[in-house]
Order: structure tokens, then sequence, then C-alpha cells
């Protein structure tokens, strides 16, 4: 019954995500129509204008507009982008396994950065190094993604040839995005689990196990890093939506197609159909990531159950 | 974290040095050119409608280009009116009856014949659309178009209701890319997609991943290339594949690692390094407005003539040049830059005169206030800037302008607005800015009409019923579409020149736009077209 609340909350979050991305485009001062004209040639478009906002249904009021779009949404048409012709799904589904590629490797990279930077920072041998890679994380968390993206070009592809220095095809274009992708998703999860770590190693319980005569390494692996790990489950959704907002930078400085790069250019064309399906399609996969937490949590940890957190 | 930021600025300082002059090539001999093989060339924005019939963007006017053929050749180096798919052409005196002659030995890349009934069908098409299909009309181009009739086995007879001196120039430019019958069929969202295209041009579109690459496959038997062109016959590449590289920077490393053999869209920042790496900068002029301030006449101070001479006399066209622009691009000698049609150099009128500045403003009554602003009952001599932002290097631009005018005591205020925004408030009869600051593309002087008539849809000087220059300003740019005959016709957009800036002060050019793309030494025989899109028929790979 919980669950199915939940579930409903989830249907409201996608309903708020559509509408209010609706409105936003719709209150834009240009519209699809008068940018299929091209702004440079300042001839006398207005009627030609007029013709594409008719056959494209923006000439009929906001509500209409939006009605139309809704019951569209609920039979799973969301249109044809105005740009290329194309059904609006078929162009995501094109290159939604290239992002997801993408996404899945930054995500694991991300991970096992996170643990190393981690582990490092609470190392006891040497205690200046542990500060250093304490301070990682806060410093990758605000360098600019396209800018670790361009360095890494310059210097793997560019300087010293190991890399392509664009396209989409084979496994060696997609190191570089991969590891670009991934510092700014371990960042948070790094920080995370560096202070979890330090909280749990300094836990009355740790105490304990060291006077029984454990060694740090045996207590991280037995007890201090599951306890340490279970949080950063919570901010799971958070990671989804920097993978997301990730990929828009990464997938156009490594020339790359990708769902980042198809956001990027529909919005920038207020291609009103792609952008809508991109929407949704970002609700309704922020809100199964969601719901996944909270239903894998509480099996995870007893201590937790839904609705009792 | 010090250790981070220093070894991170020392990545920067290597890259930057290598993009800088590592790779100087040699300037080998060029031989004559050879057929075959595929040139790779990078480009900024993704292509996504690819039909001849649309006005699109540069990425997507440069493949249109390559894949269709127009009915008139517009050379780039003379801007002369040549055959293409039609062999000869005559006009009556009024401008409003055209006959031409056309071709038969051509076909489109479906194996079907470019017919009389074909071309009529694409004119129709053009100048009515169709609303079922939801093809829009072009009707700025083709005002008062009657109906086209096949008056014989390779003849077509195109009336109009009305003079139409810009028809046959329009025929040479976007969107007259002929195409066939089959295509006319089709809805605009099918026309949309580049496998749906049937064109005659040199090149055919092969495989298109949208935002990814396009492969343009050389046509077999291709034999209707303009004469003036370099060769006859066949494309000499086999293929072309055009990818998308959004970033610049990465542009260029892409062109340096050869991944590319040409890139376009180079940025003015980026020209000394990409030719520092041994790739020729190849630019060219946009024909249409120089990059400009026009002034809204309808609203305080721009509506005072003395306000609009003094800034025509008041920014140094020499610091400009060095401190922003490259050698592509050129500070304006008048509204056009050289390559368009009837072109007046003006350069005498438009100069650098601080003390004539001053003096203007003096005599009109502006006064210096406190803070070096002048003043006129009350009022400072402060003027709202809207700025196009269609190429970055404008706001550099009006900045200097902006810097140069304060000295004379004039304030401009700008605000930077993306071409979306910019179009949107075009046709506002009553718009918050003082300047309107922006570059268009046109091949022929009746177009220019459409710039500044009161006449014109937008109106864009926003001269009204009561600005008493309005009857002026209409007969001067209706010279612009009047049927003279060739010469008159030239002498006319010499005078609309000279009255624009020198009578009237409409506009104050600041310097004309280029396209510029570089290429590496493999790639030769890169031109542009008349409207400055790159035309790949002559290119050749160098071994």
């Amino acid at each position: 019954m919980r669950l199915l609340g939940r579930v409903g909350q989830y249907v409201l979050v996608v309903w708020l995500a559509f509408t209010l991305s609706f409105f936003l485009l719709y209150v834009l001062p240009s519209d699809a129509a008068s940018l299929m004209v091209d702004p440079t040639q300042v001839g006398d478009n207005t009627e030609t204008v007029e013709r594409l906002r008719e056959f494209y249904g923006l000439d009929h009021s906001v509500w209409h507009q939006y009605a139309d779009k809704l019951v569209g949404m609920l039979h799973g048409d969301f249109g044809v982008s105005y740009r290329t012709g194309q059904d609006a799904w078929s162009m995501i589904s094109a290159v939604l396994p290239n992002t997801t590629l993408l996404a899945g490797l930054a995500l694991v990279l991300a991970v096992l950065l996170a643990l190393g930077v981690a582990l490092l920072s609470v190392q006891t041998a040497f205690p200046r190094l542990g500060g250093l890679a304490s301070a990682i994380p806060s410093v990758a968390v605000s360098v600019p993604v396209f800018l670790v993206g361009l360095l890494l070009i310059h210097l793997f592809a560019m300087r010293l040839g190991w890399f392509p220095v664009i396209g989409g095809d084979g496994p060696s274009s997609l190191v570089l995005p991969a590891i670009t992708l991934a510092v700014p998703v371990a960042a948070p999860i790094a920080q995370l689990l560096v202070r979890n770590l330090s909280r749990e190693l300094a836990a009355p319980y740790v105490t304990v196990l060291r006077a029984q005569g454990a060694s740090t390494m045996w207590i991280l692996r037995r007890n201090a890093l599951k306890n340490a790990c279970l949080p950063a489950l919570t901010i799971a959704g958070l990671t989804f939506g920097q993978l997301l907002a990730g990929t828009v930078i990464v997938e156009t400085v490594f020339s790359r197609t990708g769902l980042g790069r198809l956001t990027e250019t529909a919005v920038r064309n207020q291609d009103i159909a792609l952008i809508q399906a991109i929407v949704v399609l970002g609700a309704v996969v922020f809100s199964l990531v969601n719901l996944a937490v909270d239903v894998v949590y509480p099996i995870l940890d007893p201590r937790v159950k839904v609705g009792h957190a | 974290m010090i250790p981070i930021l220093v070894a991170a600025t020392a990545v920067i300082a290597l890259a930057a040095c290598s993009s800088g002059g590592a790779t100087k090539n040699a300037g080998a001999a060029v031989g004559a050119p050879v057929s075959g093989g595929t040139m790779t060339i990078g480009i900024q924005d993704p292509p996504a409608d690819l039909d001849p019939q649309t006005i699109g963007s540069f990425s997507e006017d440069f493949i249109k280009n390559n894949i269709s053929d127009k009915l008139i050749y517009q050379n780039p180096k003379t801007m002369a009116l040549e055959p293409w798919l039609a062999t000869s052409w005559t006009k009556n005196d009024a401008y409003t009856e055209f006959v031409l002659k056309l071709r038969t030995d051509v076909t489109f890349s479906d194996g079907s014949a470019l017919t009389p009934e074909v071309v009529k069908a694409n004119l129709d098409m053009l100048a009515f659309g169709d609303d079922a299909l939801g093809v829009p009309p072009q009707k700025g181009l083709l005002n008062g178009y009657v109906s086209t009739e096949v008056t014989g086995t390779d003849q077509i007879t195109v009336k109009f209701s009305a003079t139409n001196t810009g028809f046959l120039p329009a025929l040479s430019g976007r969107p007259f890319g002929i195409v066939g019958a089959a295509m006319l069929k089709l809805s605009r969202q099918e026309r949309a997609k580049p496998q749906n295209v049937v064109a005659s041009g040199p090149f055919t579109i092969g495989e298109h991943v949208y935002q990814q690459s396009t492969t343009l496959k050389k046509r077999a038997g291709y034999a209707w290339a303009p004469e003036s062109r370099a060769h006859k016959g066949e494309a000499y590449l086999d293929a072309v594949k055009i990818v998308v590289v959004p970033e610049s920077g990465v542009r260029m490393g892409a062109l340096q690692s050869g991944e590319t053999d040409a890139i376009t869209d180079v940025s003015p920042t980026d020209e000394k390094a990409v030719a520092a790496g041994g790739a020729t900068i190849l630019s060219r002029p946009i024909p249409g407005r120089a990059f400009s301030l026009d002034f809204n006449l309808h609203k305080a101070p721009s509506n005072d003539l003395a306000v609009r001479q003094a800034i025509q006399y008041g920014w140094d066209r020499d610091g400009l040049r060095k401190a922003v622009l490259t050698d592509s691009y050129k500070i304006a000698s008048s509204i056009v830059p050289e390559v368009f049609p009837g072109y007046a150099d003006l350069s005498s009128e438009l100069k650098y005169d601080p003390a004539k500045s001053k003096q203007i403003l003096d005599a009109a009554g502006w006064v210096p206030g406190p803070d070096g602003i002048r003043a006129k009952g009350g009022q400072k001599l402060s003027l709202e800037v809207q700025g196009n932002q269609s190429l970055v290097i404008f706001k550099p631009a009006l900045e200097f302008v902006q810097a140069n005018l304060r000295d004379v005591g004039i304030e401009l205020k700008i605000k930077m607005v993306s071409a979306a925004d910019w179009l949107a408030g075009d046709a506002d009869p009553d718009p918050w800015w003082n300047i309107n600051a922006y570059a268009g593309t046109g091949n022929d002087p009746s177009w220019l009409r459409s710039l500044y008539s009161p006449l014109a849809p937008a109106n864009r000087l926003k001269i009204n019923q009561d600005t008493p220059i309005r009857q002026q300003v209409t007969d001067l740019m209706d010279t612009l579409v009047a049927p003279l005959g060739d010469a008159d016709r030239m002498a006319a957009v010499k005078k609309v020149q000279e009255e624009v800036i020198s009578t009237y002060a409409l506009s104050v050019p600041i310097f004309t736009t280029a396209q510029v793309a570089a290429a590496s030494p493999k790639a030769q025989g890169l031109a542009y077209d008349s409207l400055s899109r790159l035309s790949l028929y002559d290119a050749w790979l160098a071994a």
C-alpha cells in the first residue's frame, strides 16, 4: 500500500515535469516555426513562418496545444521533431545505447574512483597522503566538466595521440569521455564515503575491534566499509541526475552522439516534441531509480522500513 | 590542493604550446587535380533538414548546395548570373515575364529527367506551398508570382503580376535547389529526412547519422556543371565525410591530428593557431548586409540625424581592425561588402573623426554633462543597443565602438540577444532599442529593400507615418525593385548606399562578416559559392 503511494507520487513527478517543461517552452519569445527560418536571411519571411505555425498547430491556444501533447504522451506519441522530420522516440532510441554505455562505464569508474580516494584518505601509513586524498573530492566537485574534457583531449588525444580527438566509433573513443564524466559523479560519492568512513573508524565498535587486535584493513573489509557505503545509496538519484547533466557537456566536447547532445540541440531549436520526450523519459527513469532505492534499502538495512525512515 | 592546481596549469600550458607551432608544414608543390578518395570535413552545427528548398543553417546550406543544382549560377568571382540548368533566359522590360531555356540532358539522382514540367512544379511549390503537405511558400522571394507555363520541349515562361527584379538572382540562391518530381509529392516532414532528397547535384547523400556525420557520394555521370567551374564532368572526390565537431578547440585539434582534412567555422581567436599548424585559412565575405548599427527612427535620441552622424564619425576603424578583427574580416566601406552587386566604396565618408563628431553634437545642442555623457533639454545622450549574437565576434566589436563613443560623449547600453530572440522581436513596431546591430545574407540589391523600406513587413528602421523622411526613404528603396536597365539599376544601388550613409545616416556599417574555413595541405580545390558556402565540386585530395 505504501509502495503504491510512492508510485502515485512518482506519476505526479512525471506529470509535473511534463507540464512545467511545456509551459517554460511556451513562454519563450520565439517558437519552432520562426526558428526554422534562417535569422540571417532577414527578408520577408512573415508568411512562411505563419504557414509553418499553422501546419505544426503552433497557432492554437496554449491549452489546446497542451491538451494535444498530453493526450499524445499518454498514447506514447510525442510527435515529430521539427528539425529532422523524425519521430521523437525513434530519435531518442537511436542514441540511447550510446549514452547508456557511456553513463554505465562512467558510473563504474566513478564508484571505483570514489572508493579508491576514500580508502586512501583513511589509510594510516602516510597521514599526509591521506589528508591530500580527502581534499580531492571537494576540488573535483568544483572543476568544470568541460575543462576536464578539454584537458584530457589536449593531453591524451592531440599531444600523445593515444586516443582519437573526435568520434563515437570503437572502444578507444569511449575512454576519455567516460573518465571525464566519472569525475563529477565520483566527487559527491567520495565526499560521502570519506566522511562516513572516518566516522565509522572513530566509532566505539572499531575501538573495541582494534583492542581485540584487528587490523585497519580487516575492520574496513568486515564492518566499516559496509556501514559507510549504505548511505551512499540514498544519493543514487542525485548521481543519476549528475550523469545526465554531465552527458550534455561530455558528448558535446567529445563530438559523440547521445541523449545529452540531443537535449542540448533540441532546447536550442525549441524542438518541443523532442524536448518533451526527453524530459518525460528523464523523469520516468529518475522515478524508477528512486523507487528502486526505496525498495532495496530496507532489504539491505533491516533497521529501515519504508515509511518509518 | 595546490599541487593539483599547479599540475593542471602545467597541462594547459603544454597544450597551448602544442597547438601553437609544433607541426609547421613544408609548402610542397601541389600538382594537377586527381580523382578519388574521401575527404573528411569537420563542421560545427549538426545538419538536420537537407531539403534543398528550405533555408537552413550554414552547415545545412553547405550540404544542400553540393547535392542540388540551380537554374542559374551566380559566379562567386564576378557575382554575374551564368547558365546552369537553364541554358539561357530573357525578360521583358517590366520584369514581369521571364522565358527560360532548359538543359535537356540532366537527370535527378533517382534517374528521372529534368523536364520543363518538373521545373514548373518546383516553382509552383516554392511560390504557393502546399497546405496539405505542410510545405510553406517562399513568398518573400517570389512576390507577385502568377504562374509558370511550359512553352516548349525545353522552355518555360514565368509570369508575375508586378515587377520582380529579384527573380533571376533569387533562382541562383537559397532555397531554389531544383528537386525531382518524387520529392515534390512528400510532406514537409518527409522532405526533411535526408534519405528522401532527390536532386541533380554532383553529390548524393549516403549515410546520415544525426549529430554525428553525413556522407556525400559522388554522382556518377554528372555532366552539367556551370561553364566557369574549374573542371567539367564528375566531381573529383569519391566521397566526402562531413563530421559534426561542436567544440571549436576540438575541431582545431581534429584538423591538426589529421582526423579531418578541413574544418569550417574557424573562430577569429583560433585563426592564428590554425595557420601556424600548417593549415590554409579559406575565407570569403558573406554577401549581404555588413554588421551594422541600424537606427530606430521612431525613438529619441536615435531619431536625431546629428546623433546618428556623430556615431558614424565617432569610432576608430583602424583600432577595431587591430584589436578585434582578423584578416578574414574587413572594416565596412559601405553597408554591403565588395562582392555585392552594385557595391559603392564610401570609405571616404566612413572614417574616424572624433573632432567632427564632437562638433556635430555641439552644433545640435548636445552639451557634455558632469560624467562626460552629453545631454540636451534634460535628456541624456544614451542609446540602447540590441546586438544579435549569431557570431561571437559581434559582442567585442560592439564593445570597442562603445568605448570610443564614450569619449565623444555618447553612451551605448548593449544587450546581446540570441538569434531566436532577435528574430522574435523583429517586427515589433515600437521596440525598446535605439540601435539594432545585426548582419544579413543576400545576393541581390532588391533584398536591401526588405531591410530599409518602411513598406517592408518588418519596417526595421521603424519609420512611421509621422517620420519626416518617410516618403524619401520609401521612394529611394523602391528604386531597388524598379524595372530599370542593368546599368541604371546598378546606379540606383550605388545611390541607395550613398543616401543610407551620407544623407540620412540610417545605418552605420562596422565590418563585413565572413565565412572562415581551414584546409590541411591535403585538401585542395575547396572554394566558396556566391553565398559563401563551401563548394566541393572542384575539391580533391593531394597525396
